[in-house]
């Protein structure tokens, strides 16, 4: 599965360890493209390294048998107005 | 004996033994060309998990005790943490060894400039700056590696710490008694090491060009945090003289404490600008009268959600507490498009020093301004705080900030908490007479006033030097303002840079001024030329 999110927040510290923290528990393999580099979800460095401020599009690829929660765990970081 | 000059970042006077402390390329090329035997990576790959536990452990330590001195390094030390468990840093480097069979110091260097090439392409200037973050986590497993094979002895008794460029864990290494000054041939007062030295109250001089040519390991240093100093093993005259004023020095600092008058017996009241709990300490040690201005900005700067009600209230109450007594003036949030405040999501402006911003943006976004309101409140029950919005364009605007705040103060049920006005905008300070009465008391911020009545960009140097301050223009107007708080029975503080700057005292007081609010650093200063100072000369 392959979406385009949105960031309402910038992927800054906090943001990127929520990912790394709710994606941790869950059987799903999620990377992040964006800029023309890709992270796995549980790097907060290389989430970081992306460079993804505020309204910037990430593009997400999920599978797994969890993606689907996977991917709730990614829009409620990133998608969720502060 | 060599004496070098350099940036005081931390005040204060030290004295103690050198330690230079190098960057760990070299120990870590040292291991480059080496490869493992199979049966000796298991035990390398422990070697490197053991040096991770111990920067942890390190890292903890330091946030704890900085989480409320300094809860913003805190915060970057937390994401450190996190770093030092993540596996595109620890996974990688532990492959490298048990994999290529690379020593842990190289595998953890190979591994770091990989990383630090990604953040290189990064745009935002934030981010960039969690890739020094990067290189101090990275420095610290060095070092914790390195004193593993080294066990080398650490020096005893006070020590002056030297560097390149210093960095946090260089500080967190040392227990905070043996500490005694730091040295950094690069950096400036806004580094994270030397925010952690005034919150630790190290003294401190740093951007100290060729410090480490001139300096041996070992040798006896002066860190002149007072004058920017340092000075490389000092003579006896030096050393004496350096003695007599360590011994000064408290009573020098406390003869800035209390009121301050003229020669001719006008009192003059001098506030500090601050804007976090350091710079409120440092505000108190330098004699400050009170905070005329605290900046409120500062917890909205980084947040990435807006602060509440709570964590408003205790930065608030813990400042308030630190005065024992003195005022406490809380400006609301001066926010706008010129601000980057990431929290409020706030849409570019064609035109952000002339858009919503100040008062007027609060009066739109009460779900911004009420719990800052209450958090304020709150604190006014038991301590003096007077409340300031900033950027008042009118006095229509100013009493619907006041009657926002009063409907609040009801809810709670606090009373009588003093409201003032900033003047910056040329428009209030045309009717001066009329907000006069209205507020309880006047802050002219003269940079925005400023900028707002010659207008020109107060930060394009192309126009610097053009508009004195003792323009007739801006003489006008304070005259004007002064007269008015006069009449109104309500004090007027000059709270700009103009404040601070010793070669304008005579204007301001002469104009009548009778309050300012001024950077800590410029405190003494300023209360030593008022004593010196005769309005009858």
């Amino acid at each position: 599965m392959k979406v385009r999110i949105k960031c309402a927040v910038p992927l800054h510290v906090r943001p990127a360890a929520q990912l790394v923290q709710g994606l941790r528990p869950l059987d799903a393999k999620v990377v992040f493209a964006f800029d023309g580099k890709q992270a796995p979800g549980d790097s907060t460095i290389k989430l970081m390294a992306l460079g993804a401020e505020e309204s910037a599009e990430v593009e997400v690829e999920l599978s797994g048998p969890d993606a689907e929660a996977a991917l709730a765990v990614i829009q409620d970081v990133l998608e969720a107005k502060g | 004996m060599k004496r070098l000059q350099g940036l005081s970042v931390s005040k204060g006077l030290g004295r103690g033994k050198l330690v230079v402390i190098q960057a760990p390329h070299e120990s870590a090329a040292r291991h480059k060309a080496k490869r493992l035997p199979p049966e000796e990576r298991k035990r390398e790959v422990q070697r490197f998990r053991t040096a991770c536990r111990l920067a942890k452990e390190e890292i903890t330590a330091l946030a704890d005790r900085l989480a409320e001195r300094a809860p913003e390094e805190a915060e970057a030390l937390a994401a450190q943490v996190l770093m030092l468990e993540d596996d595109a840093l620890v996974g990688s480097t532990e492959q490298l060894i048990s994999h290529d069979g690379l020593p842990a110091e190289a595998a953890l260097e190979r591994t770091a400039e990989q990383l630090a090439l990604l953040f290189e392409e990064v745009k935002s200037d934030y981010l960039r700056e969690r890739a020094s973050d990067l290189k101090d986590v990275v420095q610290r497993l060095q070092r914790k590696l390195s004193a593993q094979t080294e066990a080398k002895a650490k020096t005893p008794g006070p020590v002056v710490l030297a560097a390149e460029e210093l960095l946090p864990s260089h500080v967190a290494a040392w227990p905070r008694e043996q500490l005694h000054g730091l040295v950094s041939a690069k950096g400036s007062a806004t580094s994270h090491a030397a925010i952690i030295a005034r919150a630790l109250e190290v003294p401190a001089v740093f951007g100290v060009p060729g410090l480490l040519a001139e300096a041996r390991p070992g040798v006896e240093v002066l860190v002149d945090g007072e004058r920017g100093e340092v000075v490389i093993e000092p003579d006896e005259a030096e050393l004496a003289a350096f003695q007599r004023r360590v011994q000064e020095l408290p009573a020098a600092l406390e003869a800035l404490q209390g009121p301050v008058h003229t020669k001719d017996g006008v009192a003059v009241k001098v506030e500090a600008n601050v804007g976090s709990l350091v710079e409120v300490e440092a505000a108190i040690a330098k004699g400050a009268d009170g905070v005329g201005v605290f900046r409120t900005e500062l917890l909205f700067l980084q947040a990435e959600t807006l602060p509440d009600t709570e964590a408003q209230y205790a930065l608030y109450r813990r400042s308030a507490e630190l005065l024992a007594g003195r005022t406490l003036t809380l400006r609301a949030l001066d926010a706008g498009a010129d601000k980057p405040l990431p929290a409020l999501h706030l849409p570019p402006e064609p035109n952000p020093a002339l858009g919503l911003r100040g008062l007027r943006f609060l009066l739109e976004n009460p779900d911004v301004f009420k719990p800052q309101v209450e958090a304020m409140l709150r604190v006014a029950r038991n301590f003096p705080v007077r409340i300031l919005l900033p950027m008042v364009a009118t006095c229509e605007e100013f009493e619907e900030g006041r009657a926002f705040i009063a409907e609040i103060a009801a809810e709670l049920g606090v009373e009588d908490v003093p409201v003032g006005a900033m003047v910056e905008i040329p428009s209030l300070a045309l009717v001066a007479e009329e907000i006069a009465e209205r507020a309880d008391f006047l802050s002219v911020g003269t940079n925005d006033l400023m900028q707002y009545l010659f207008a020109a960009d107060r930060s394009n140097p192309a126009l610097a030097g053009r508009y004195p301050p003792t323009h007739p223009a801006l003489a006008h107007l304070l005259e004007g303002l002064v007269a008015a708080g006069e009449k109104a029975g309500i004090p007027v503080a000059v709270c700009g840079e103009i404040a601070g700057q010793v070669e304008l005292l005579p204007y301001l007081l002469q104009l009548g001024v009778r309050e300012l609010s001024l950077s800590p650093a410029n405190l003494p200063a300023v209360k030593h030329a008022i004593r010196e100072f005769s309005l009858e000369d």
